[in-house]
């Protein structure tokens, strides 16, 4: 129950490509976030596995089974919607209970499920109240459980905290992180902030333009992104890109920007041309620098955890850098810092990873 | 001048003004309501008799229950059967408002929902309206007489419905507009039908604005009268076109008769519109709905 194959799926809408022949397994109780920008085709690869959109091309296999010609409610499949969609018009009661009802489950049985989903939810005061009467989170919360009691084997959650604030929408991840554990259920997820992502997801997959970039754990995706697009969604601050070329030294290749010399002595065989260095603001080092890179500090900013500084060179904004809590630099003071440290990243100008298999 | 007291000062002012408003607009109804109840002899009366003296209900009688009362002043040629125009009036207006609603309901949402009418044809379907009537008028009795169709209730239902169709679709369709369609796909996915979803969810959630849609159409239909007139004969009579008919050959218009009548055209739509006037507050204010 709650395996998903999909095999070439394709769309079009009017001559757009919204998504260009996905190829995706989605295992049994997996927490699988689909990311990426707006426009990315994460949303409308979700709404063909509901089957509220029609697949251009390709097939969406749900439980072994060929689901392209199923309806959505045959699907075995249950769906948060962004702007939940409760019913205005019926009572939080009358909102969880629709589900069973339309299976035409017994008005005794209805009531008591309801009750017990509610207690799940912890929206048991709430039933008689409408949807309107519900505050942001309660309302998410009606959503689930709407969705919950009708006990889907796949649950499609649609950017669900989108509307939320942010702490009631660090509170809200972290349930439904205890639902998808208690539950054992296949999860798909929407998201296009990138921490939702990483916190939730037990394989990402992050997609642009209709097409999927790169699938797998939030580490994999984290430290070893396949290309400059991956590298720059994930992580905030994001990671630092340099702009400069790859020249060959005497030592080994070289990343020249601005008169730096950047050695790339872990990456392989590079070859010379225009390229671009990544270094996670976690990797430049500011404290106990030797490496003799230097520049100046045009922002500090006080976190608490930590400190993130930025560096300007000459009239640009170079790179942000993450210091200890305690770390204390004036803006303007010119300031050494390592790039060695952490690892680097390299890609060539169309943005591909350099040196990645 | 304190704050409140420019507040105080300003409200007078207003409903100094809709006092003015509400006399200009209320005189002539009460004026109707008076003569209706004139006996023959102060119908005509200069300086006017303001308050009916003696008070009699003959007016009534005569236009509403067909009594020849007061007979001398009239040919009796436009008496007729009990009730016999507002019985009309209530099987055309009420059954092509009712289809018109219907039938725009589902155009609007088909076209809402499934784009089944482009940009283009949804304006040309309004276009229909800024035709004159009057130029639709002489083509429409000729077909209408060649067909059989003169003079009978199918014939007014069926243009009634045809020029109102326009309005009933723009409406309806702006309040299917407001439902979100997730809500649709959600009830979808948890198992309900089409039919189903419809009648659970849009239909409650359009159900004011369907019900000042159809207001807005009885108006229109019941009050119509260049089609009336021009479509019926002996057969059926509106209420509207009923109210020109008491017209004595010596005496012109009988304006006790006429006024006995038009207060029974226009108190029905004042109860209907008081008894829904929730609904109408909430449809007429489009975009109800909270998301």
């Amino acid at each position: 129950m709650g395996e998903i194959r999909l095999v070439k799926l394709r769309k079009e809408f009017k001559g757009t490509v919204a998504v260009q022949g996905t190829d995706l397994d989605v295992k049994e109780g997996e927490f699988l976030v689909l990311v990426g920008p707006s426009g990315c085709g994460k949303t409308t690869t979700m709404r063909m596995i509901a089957g509220l959109e029609d697949p251009t091309s390709g097939e969406i296999h749900i439980d072994g089974r060929l689901a392209n010609d199923l309806e959505p409610g045959q699907r075995n499949i249950g769906m948060v919607f962004q702007n939940l969609a409760l019913f205005p018009h019926k009572t939080v009661f009358e909102n969880i209970a629709f589900g069973p009802r339309m299976k035409k489950v017994p008005r005794d049985e209805i009531r008591s499920r309801v009750e017990q989903v509610a207690r799940t939810m912890h929206i048991s005061h709430l039933l008689h109240k409408l949807p309107a009467q519900c505050s942001g989170g309660e309302a998410q919360r009606v959503a689930l459980a709407r969705t919950l009691i009708t006990n889907p084997g796949v649950y499609l959650l649609d950017e669900p905290l989108s509307n939320l604030d942010a702490k009631l929408r660090k509170e809200m991840r972290a349930e439904i992180d205890r639902l998808h554990k208690d539950l054992r259920k296949t999860f798909i997820y929407v998201t296009h902030d990138q921490e939702e992502a990483m916190t939730l997801a037990d394989r990402i997959v992050v997609m642009r333009d209709g097409r999927v970039e790169q699938v797998g754990t939030s580490m994999e995706i984290y430290h070893d992104p396949v290309n400059q697009f991956v590298a720059t969604f994930f992580g905030s601050p994001a990671m630092n890109i340099l702009d400069g070329e790859v020249r060959r030294k005497e030592r080994g290749p070289a990343f020249v920007f601005s008169g730096w010399h950047v050695p790339l002595k872990d990456l392989g065989e590079v070859p010379d041309g225009p390229a671009s260095l990544g270094v996670r603001p976690e990797g430049v080092r500011l404290e106990g620098a030797t490496e003799g890179y230097r520049a100046r500090v045009s922002l500090v900013e006080p976190l608490g955890k930590e400190t993130l500084v930025y560096l300007d060179y000459g009239a640009e904004r170079l790179m942000v850098a993450v210091a200890g809590p305690t770390f204390q630099a004036q803006e303007g003071e010119m300031l050494e810092f390592d790039l060695g440290a952490g690892r680097l990243y390299l890609f060539n100008a169309k943005g591909g990873r350099i040196g990645h298999e | 001048m304190t704050k409140a007291a420019k507040r105080r000062l300003r409200s007078i002012g207003r409903y100094a003004a809709l006092g003015v408003w509400l006399a200009i607009v209320a005189f002539p109804l009460l004026w109707a309501l008076m003569t209706s109840f004139k006996p023959p002899y102060q119908w005509f009366t200069w300086p006017p008799t303001w308050i009916a003296n003696p008070f009699t209900l003959n007016n009534y009688r005569v236009v509403w229950l067909g009594e020849l009362l007061d007979t001398q002043y009239v040919q009796s040629a436009s008496i007729q059967t009990p009730f016999f125009a507002l019985v009309n009036s209530i099987i055309i207006a009420g059954t092509s408002t009712l289809l018109s609603v219907i039938l725009g309901v589902l155009l609007a949402y088909g076209v809402s929902r499934y784009g089944i009418l482009s940009e283009r044809s949804l304006f040309r379907l309004l276009i229909l309206r800024m035709v004159p009537p009057i130029v639709v008028a002489v083509p429409v009795v000729i077909y209408y007489s060649t067909l059989g169709l003169s003079d009978t209730y199918l014939g007014l239902i069926i243009i009634y419905v045809v020029t109102t169709l326009p309005y009933s679709v723009w409406m309806t369709k702006s309040f299917i507009d407001e439902v979100p369609v997730e809500m649709e796909q959600s009830a979808e996915l948890l198992g309900a039908s089409r039919l189903r979803t419809i009648w659970e969810v849009v239909f409650p959630l359009i159900r004011s604005g369907v019900v000042a849609t159809f207001m807005f159409i009885l108006i229109l239909t019941w009050s119509e009268y260049l089609m009336a007139l021009l479509l019926s004969a002996t057969n059926i009579s509106t209420l509207p076109v009923q109210l020109n008919k008491y017209e004595g050959s010596t005496e012109g218009r009988l304006y006790g008769w006429q006024q006995a009548l038009s207060i029974g055209v226009t108190v029905p739509l004042i109860v209907i519109g008081y008894a829904i006037h929730k609904h109408l507050v909430r449809g007429f204010s489009f975009g109800m709905l909270k998301r």
